[in-house]
């Protein structure tokens, strides 16, 4: 098991070298030129052509592409990911101060989507064909179809101005995550619900399953000890995918509930074009996101021993 | 090849479910309005034609938007810019993606092959829209960059997708035959290769038609797409937030019609799905 960690850790290191390779020259594309974009408005845009040499100097705009990408990416593996421009502030550090709470929105996220997804598809899977499994998946369908941005605003007017159970921006609590968090789970919750459902009703025709039954088992201990720790393997890959997505997911709903967090953070910058800043996030986040699967690989090995012993 | 056979069967398969032809109803009155707003509409959609904020009725059945604008025309002039968005950025996507399975999958093995997929690997390592994001962040915001970001973000599943068939096509006796009588390459790809990933692009194609027009849409919402006074979803959705409270009509409808169009999209990508399945059997 350890060769396969040690093997998939490998895999992901040229991945992430032509990741940051893609961020930071995509974002070298860019027509604007931060200089002015800096001195916008701090110092009333009027500047000597010296001072913006001095500055593009001291920034090291004037090296190589080369050589600002292997500054760049050797500051980054210290962990110092520049200055944004707009904020004046080191990007590790608003990385630092907002991810927790782009984190937390994310964990509720999921939590809404496990525990809707799981459920519906379950229940479907095993009353398939009834009215339930019908409403559900036709439910999930259109969850998967609803834009983000929208089922927030949706859930705000029914939720926090027609019954002011929750509110609709900002706050502290967990009353406050509600919201947002059902914002950002409900069209994995579809995906999740649909892929279980399938899962289940192919795992539920194996032979295996026909002998549990017919060597007495109670139909729950067929369900919950034999079928689902098999249906669960496509399940749980989807769930890896979804978490890691979530956090990019946050950018909107963050946006929708004025909540701060990184994905406030990285829309504001790509607003701004503070591309220290955006470059910053993304590399961030794209870590967070080839991390997240990569667990979800190695969670393979305990759930699914042929991987164990391959 | 598919023969006429099989094709009248897919075509049946695909009518016999009723998601799928549901779907393609709702798609069908989407492209009508698209292409005939001009005379379906009841008001400019640039134009105030009634006070602000006013509450759907009769006269304006969508209500007016916070400056007094017809919310329904305007819901309906949107459909040309969501619609564009999906098929443009699959194009551009499904183009360049099928271009580069067809080299990697040909050359497998070889370091082209290796250079490509590690590159479509990078690509996929961006979660959700985060690399429309970074190429919008550099284009700068418009509906045309959003086009692109979006048609670049699709670009790994097709080649990936294209690649696949490929390896396990180049393979069969049928085309090592065509190669020993001389066809080039070109001719093989053309001839023996593209006819049978044909279905599976297709029904990529539909369902990240869907996927365009959402994240387009978000874009568009984000304030990095479309820009006002268009009539865009994505935007219009965006511009009633501020007035939510007073004016529930004016981000909810074109919100409604996002998700119209993007679950029409995803209804006939199943469809099509089943109905072109060859393991679906028709004999």
């Amino acid at each position: 098991m350890r060769n396969y960690i040690l093997k998939r850790l490998g895999q992901m290191i040229p991945v992430l070298i032509l990741v940051s390779i893609i961020i930071f020259f995509v974002m070298r594309l860019l027509p604007g030129d931060p200089i002015s974009l800096m001195l916008a408005g701090a110092e009333g845009g009027a500047i000597s052509a010296e001072r913006r040499a001095e500055l593009a100097e001291s920034m090291g705009l004037n090296d190589p592409l080369i050589v600002q990408y292997f500054d760049w990416i050797t500051s980054a593996l210290r962990g110092d990911l520049g200055e944004s421009i707009r904020m004046r502030e080191s990007v590790s550090k608003l990385i630092g101060e907002f991810f927790a709470s782009t984190f937390e929105l994310s964990l509720v996220g999921l939590f809404f989507s496990l525990s809707i997804g799981l459920s519906t598809g379950i229940i479907a899977a095993l009353k398939k064909d009834s009215w339930f499994d019908f409403l559900s998946m036709g439910l999930a369908y259109v969850g998967i179809s609803m834009p983000i941005f929208w089922l927030g605003l949706v859930l705000i007017l029914a939720f926090s101005f027609e019954v002011k159970w929750f509110p609709s921006a900002g706050g502290e609590g967990l009353r406050s995550l509600v919201l947002p968090g059902l914002t950002l789970g409900l069209s994995s919750a579809g995906l999740i619900s649909r892929l279980t459902r399938s899962s289940l009703i192919e795992i539920l025709n194996e032979d295996y399953i026909r002998t549990a039954r017919s060597k007495g088992l109670k139909e729950q201990a067929v369900v919950m000890g034999h079928a689902m720790k098999n249906a669960m393997i496509p399940v749980v890959t989807m769930v890896g995918l979804q978490f890691g997505g979530m956090m990019a997911g946050a950018v909107v709903t963050e946006t929708v509930f004025s909540r701060p967090g990184l994905g406030k953070v990285l829309v504001n910058g790509v607003l701004w074009m503070d591309y220290p800043l955006v470059q910053g996030i993304i590399l961030f986040l794209a870590v967070v996101y080839m991390s997240t699967n990569l667990l979800v690989d190695i969670s393979y090995c305990f759930i699914d021993p042929r991987i164990r012993y391959s | 090849m598919m023969n006429k056979d099989r094709l009248k069967f897919g075509v049946h398969l695909f009518l016999k479910n009723k998601g799928a032809v549901l779907g393609l109803t709702i798609m069908l009155i989407w492209i009508i309005i698209a292409i005939f707003t001009d005379f379906i509409a009841p008001y400019d959609p640039y134009e105030r034609v009634g006070k602000a904020r006013l509450a759907p009725s009769s006269e304006f059945i969508m209500g007016t938007d916070v400056i007094g604008r017809d919310v329904f025309t305007r819901v309906l002039y949107g459909s040309r810019t969501s619609l564009v968005l999906g098929l443009i950025s699959v194009s551009f996507g499904s183009f360049f993606g099928i271009i580069l399975g067809l080299i990697s999958g040909y050359n497998s093995g070889t370091w082209i092959d290796t250079a490509i997929m590690r590159f479509m690997d990078a690509l996929l390592a961006f979660p959700g829209m985060l690399l429309a994001l970074i190429i919008i962040a550099s284009l700068g915001p418009s509906i045309q960059n959003v086009m692109i970001a979006v048609g670049i973000s699709t670009v790994p599943q097709f080649s990936r997708l294209t690649r696949a068939s490929v390896l396990s096509i180049k393979e069969m006796t049928y085309v090592e035959a065509s190669r020993v009588i001389g066809a080039t390459d070109f001719r093989i790809i053309y001839k023996h290769i593209f006819p049978n990933i044909v279905s599976s692009l297709i029904v990529l194609a539909t369902l990240q038609v869907g996927n365009a027009i959402l994240v387009g849409a978000g874009l568009s919402f984000l304030g990095m797409g479309s820009q006002p006074p268009s009539p865009e979803w994505g935007l219009a959705t965006a511009q009633g937030r501020e007035a939510l409270k007073k004016a529930w009509w004016i981000s909810t409808f074109p919100g409604i019609a996002v998700l119209t169009v993007v679950m029409s999209s995803n209804l006939i990508g199943d469809g099509l799905r089943t109905a072109l399945d060859p393991r679906m059997k028709y004999e």
